[in-house]
């Protein structure tokens, strides 16, 4: 075959695997490889790597599939199907969307805490027309956030508590069932006081695996 | 607004002439719904240009939603409507360079577990740490089969002109004159270089057979 029958080869081959080749262009092609029988396996060669390729862009499609613009562009018809804000890694990592949206729920959570010790005179203490949260026992418990907030104030009355950790963890953030707003989980961590008779350490492990303690000893104060 | 009526009727990469024209005027005014729409038909494709262009070990989702940010902050700077798609393909370009750039300024050293789907470090070869060249493919990510992952390797080798025509003619129901405009060169060339493109992956396809073949008989002749 000469380069320019060649090349013409191509095409042909080419419109085969894609499908598009006219009854003209099949007539060509026949005309061609009554010459050159290994045509033949050069088109089906072609539709192999073809048929490869189509099924790895396929699985990339897919995963591109996945890939939606953030919650404030979302059609209604979308909501509740599954898309970037609540897809995450095994490993949970956030992705790039997931980070900022966690900072726009960092913020928002801010605030509503702001709002909410406003509400409730600051660490339960109460303000006019508010319900004073002496005890558990003895007012109206709204929610659970107030009951949360009971305890840090009572805990921080009696040592307890030293207080909530700022800035509470996101862990995951999507549209809200209802379509308004936000669903955001997220952590909230409280640093607590205890006061232990002992403390040990782990020095090793016994023959069947378990970890061993040892009681940790104050060093003795020596004085002159 | 606008882009309610047309979003419903885009769901797939079929889209083309006067309606993607009104939806990409629409998105570029700033109708989201318009933007969104244009994405979930654009996608597609745009994971092909990406992997043509990304490092092998840069995550294509994390590229993608790179891509799809850029499309929702920037989209209003495109000149006039039918330049999106080609204007999609520079963005896409630039992220997966971009990534590219910082890759090559990362450690040039990597767990082990990283590229062996969470495999104990060591695993493979026993050491913890491996060179970035010795990992593999992370191709891999979006193969579905070892066919498929062996013929896009070789693809992986060809000039970023024939392969990036060949990896949009895979993408299911993209047409040549689409990728004329996502390439912004003619129809006939977009024809040629994929015809060529498939030349070139089946002699290397044969090649990497040949010695496949050889291989596999000096494994045999060898006590």
């Amino acid at each position: 075959m000469t380069n320019m029958t060649n090349e013409r080869a191509d095409i042909l081959i080419s419109h085969v695997v894609d499908g598009e080749a006219t009854a003209e262009q099949w007539r060509e092609l026949e005309g061609i490889a009554a010459q050159e029988p290994k045509l033949w396996r050069e088109l089906a060669e072609a539709q192999r790597d073809a048929a490869a390729l189509r099924s790895a862009l396929r699985v990339a499609g897919d995963l591109a599939d996945r890939i939606s613009l953030p919650a404030s562009v979302d059609a209604p018809a979308e909501r509740g199907s599954y898309d970037i804000r609540t897809y995450r890694h095994p490993n949970l990592r956030l992705n790039r969307f997931g980070t900022w949206t966690g900072w726009l729920a960092a913020a928002v959570i801010a605030i509503i805490a702001a709002v909410q010790f406003n509400q409730h005179g600051g660490a339960g203490n109460g303000g006019p027309g508010n319900v004073q949260p002496a005890g558990l026992g003895s007012n109206v418990v709204k929610s659970a956030s107030d009951l949360f907030n009971q305890y840090i104030a009572t805990g921080q009355k009696d040592g307890s508590v030293l207080g909530e950790v700022p800035g509470p963890m996101l862990v995951e953030s999507r549209p809200a069932p209802s379509g308004k707003g936000y669903e955001v989980i997220f952590v909230r961590q409280v640093v607590e006081r205890a006061i232990v008779p002992d403390l040990y350490k782990i020095e090793g492990t016994n023959d069947q695996g378990q970890a061993t303690l040892a009681r940790y000893r104050q060093p003795i104060r020596r004085t002159m | 607004m606008v882009g309610d009526r047309r979003s419903e009727q885009v769901s797939s990469i079929e889209l083309e002439g006067p309606a993607e024209r009104s939806l990409e005027e629409a998105a570029m005014q700033g109708d989201r719904r318009a933007i969104q729409a244009l994405w979930q038909c654009h996608r597609r494709w745009v994971a092909a240009v990406l992997i043509t262009y990304k490092p092998r070990s840069e995550d294509l989702e994390d590229l993608l939603q790179d891509v799809a940010m850029t499309m929702l902050t920037k989209i209003h700077t495109v000149r006039q409507a039918g330049n999106v798609r080609a204007w999609l393909r520079t963005v896409a370009i630039n992220a997966a360079r971009a990534a590219g750039r910082s890759e090559r300024s990362k450690p040039q050293q990597r767990l082990d577990s990283e590229f062996n789907g969470g495999a104990p470090a060591g695993a493979a070869g026993g050491s913890t740490l491996i060179h970035q060249t010795d990992r593999p493919s992370n191709i891999a990510v979006y193969e579905s089969n070892d066919e498929a992952r062996r013929v896009m390797r070789l693809a992986e080798s060809l000039p970023d002109g024939y392969r990036e025509p060949l990896l949009l003619k895979a993408v299911h129901g993209l047409r040549s004159r689409q990728i004329s405009e996502i390439l912004g060169i003619p129809e006939a060339t977009v024809d040629t270089r994929v015809s060529r493109a498939r030349r070139m992956l089946r002699e290397q396809v044969g090649a990497a057979a040949a010695v496949a073949d050889t291989d596999s008989t000096t494994s045999f002749a060898t006590p």
